[in-house]
């Protein structure tokens, strides 16, 4: 329960961070370590797909974005995923149905990633965040409110794409960390040498698949944890029993 | 049934792609330019060398850029100017120039220019820049500058920001490599923690590195300054503007003067269809006058009307200056244009 109330705390840091510019302060030369939209008014941080795609349309070898991504692999990797986007809380709060897919659709997010670059690239355009439901979530919408935008055909297709992926949600939790965020694809590559690590010690797990059950990426706790699936939000390790899987900082011991 | 739905959900994203591809241009000159020193002083018979500074301010590139004496009788450029093939996005590039003053020309203050020619592209379309930068020239009997050297010869001017060059792309797909490596890697204790501290290094060398190249400013503007048209709140309009027979008949009705301030970003994909649209009304009733505002460099005017809001900078903006009524977006501008100038009259 205590790793539950912390996750909350830390996704509303999350949050909290994502609207910061509420307080009046502009955009900073942050990347967001999650999916939040550089566009939305009250954002402070910059988006790392929406960047991405703004240096691969220039041509700039980004060091300056691969870097930030690094710093951020190495400290959490897909942890921020679980602990801190705004989108994924919003995935975690629409979770009420849990509808197991077997197919695994999981290297999904791998295709959208490549799919937003070669996109950029190609028609020199940032496609992707045209068709981004946070995008939808966070610049659209309010921007709508603020007499900025209208309803016109692209404000229908971010809520097209924005509706669809809330009906996922709400089928299948975290579907789009799931199956379609880049920002998921591209952390989850640190996913084995983060310092945040799920640790499982077989010598004293009974078997009981609590895990399994209580894991919102749908993934097997015991053999998946450093998978690109994992989310490091700790659901697992709160419903272990016999406290055979732990949350760690730090260096990883031998399993 | 699920596959073919979440099948269903990809597809819509790949089939965007094809749907919001679109492009129209800014025709106006993206690099600032600076000639140093302010005064190159020359001798008769001999020559001196100045650089000149290409800023570009924009996040498309510029290229060919080319160079061309004009002006100074009795100056001359020793060699024509090396060519430079891009300035990148936010970056700067600086060209050594040698002037080489003939034997018979007087003492004194005289003014020349350096023409400076390039190209940049919005998608498919390119345009060709021509920029002229005044050079001061002093000839001096006994110049007072250390620049002056034999003829021919070039004063070592070193470039002010780091040449970037092939290598960037060697460091990019060693990192790249090493993250690869980190996602592949198996259980090994040892091994995984030689791939992260090796992972530290190359992570704070791209990181130093890019803050050296500036590439956390070019990530600020990415998402201080916010494009309609570019994260999908309206589509490109990519006809010539025009005016309907209604809405020409109430620009010609306007009897008292109006002020217009036009706010733009050079790598805006909406704003040449807003200014050519306000160009259109105010060619047609003097009475509209409009100045063109760059909302990146001019943030404190943007944000006295209005133009900024929440934090984030919106382009194309059109501001009555009276009223202080905001218009954004170029979608269906010719009503809102017509509605916008003739409230009140």
């Amino acid at each position: 329960m205590r790793l539950t109330k912390g996750r909350r705390l830390a996704q509303g840091a999350g949050l909290l961070l994502g609207l910061f510019g509420a307080t009046g302060i502009g955009m900073t030369h942050i990347l967001f370590p999650g999916l939040h939209c550089y566009a939305c008014p009250w954002a402070i941080t910059v988006c790392p797909i929406g960047l991405a795609q703004n240096l691969v349309i220039f041509g700039t070898v980004p060091f300056f974005w691969l870097g930030a991504i690094i710093a951020y692999g190495l400290v959490a990797a897909r942890g921020f995923c679980g602990w801190f986007c705004p989108f994924g809380t919003l995935n975690d709060l629409l979770a009420f149905r849990k509808v197991r897919i077997r197919a695994n659709l999981s290297y999904g997010k791998f295709v959208v990633l490549i799919a937003t670059l070669i996109g950029a690239w190609a028609l020199t355009d940032t496609v992707f965040c045209k068709l981004c439901p946070a995008a939808s979530l966070e610049a659209s919408l309010p921007y709508l409110f603020l007499g900025v935008a209208k309803v016109n055909g692209p404000f229908l297709i971010h809520m097209a794409t924005l509706g669809l992926s809330l009906v996922g949600m709400v089928l299948v939790a975290r579907f789009w960390c799931r199956y379609l965020c880049p920002m998921g694809a591209i952390l989850s590559l640190f996913n084995r040498v983060s310092l945040l690590h799920v640790q499982w010690r077989p010598s004293s797990c009974t078997g009981c698949e609590s895990c399994i059950a209580a894991c919102p990426m749908g993934v097997d706790p015991r053999s998946e944890h450093d998978s690109h699936n994992c989310i490091k939000c700790g659901e697992c390790v709160s419903a272990c029993r016999p406290d055979c899987l732990t949350l760690r900082v730090g260096r990883r011991r031998s399993e | 049934m699920r596959r073919a739905g979440a099948a269903a959900i990809f597809l819509l994203v790949i089939a965007g792609a094809a749907i919001l591809s679109i492009g129209v241009a800014a025709q106006e000159g993206i690099l600032t330019l600076r000639v140093e020193p302010n005064v190159v002083e020359v001798a008769p018979g001999a020559s001196a060398s100045g650089r000149i500074v290409l800023r570009n301010e924009s996040l498309r590139e510029a290229d060919d850029v080319e160079f061309a004496w004009t002006g100074a009788t009795g100056i001359a450029l020793a060699t024509t100017p090396q060519s430079v093939s891009v300035v990148g996005a936010f970056a700067s590039s600086t060209v050594a120039f040698t002037l080489v003053a003939a034997p018979t020309v007087a003492i004194g203050d005289v003014r020349g220019s350096l023409e400076v020619l390039y190209t940049y592209c919005i998608d498919e379309l390119c345009f060709q820049i021509a920029e002229t930068v005044p050079v001061d020239v002093r000839v001096a009997a006994t110049p007072q500058t250390p620049s002056a050297t034999a003829l021919g010869e070039t004063d070592g001017f070193q470039p002010a920001s780091p040449d970037v060059g092939a290598w960037r792309w060697w460091v990019l797909a060693v990192t790249v490599l090493l993250v690869l490596v980190a996602a592949a890697l198996g259980r090994s204790r040892r091994i995984r923690t030689a791939t992260a501290l090796a992972l530290v290094v190359a992570g704070v060398a791209v990181l130093v590195l890019g803050v050296r190249l500036d590439q956390h400013t070019q990530a600020q503007a990415v998402g201080a300054v916010l494009c309609t048209s570019c994260v999908g709140i309206e589509t490109v309009e990519v006809q010539a503007p025009r005016l309907s027979t209604a809405q020409a008949a109430a620009v010609d009705r306007l009897s008292k003067p109006v002020e217009l301030l036009v706010f733009y970003a050079t790598w805006c994909r909406s704003c040449p269809y807003a200014e050519a649209m306000v160009d259109l009304v105010a060619t047609r009733n003097p009475l509209v006058s409009y100045r063109l505002v760059n909302a990146e460099t001019e943030r404190g005017l943007a944000a006295e009307h209005g133009v900024t809001r929440a934090g984030r900078t919106v382009v194309p903006a059109i501001v009555r200056v009276d009223t202080g009524e905001v218009l954004f977006g170029a979608e269906k501008l010719g009503d809102r244009l017509v509605g916008l100038i003739e409230e009140g009259m």
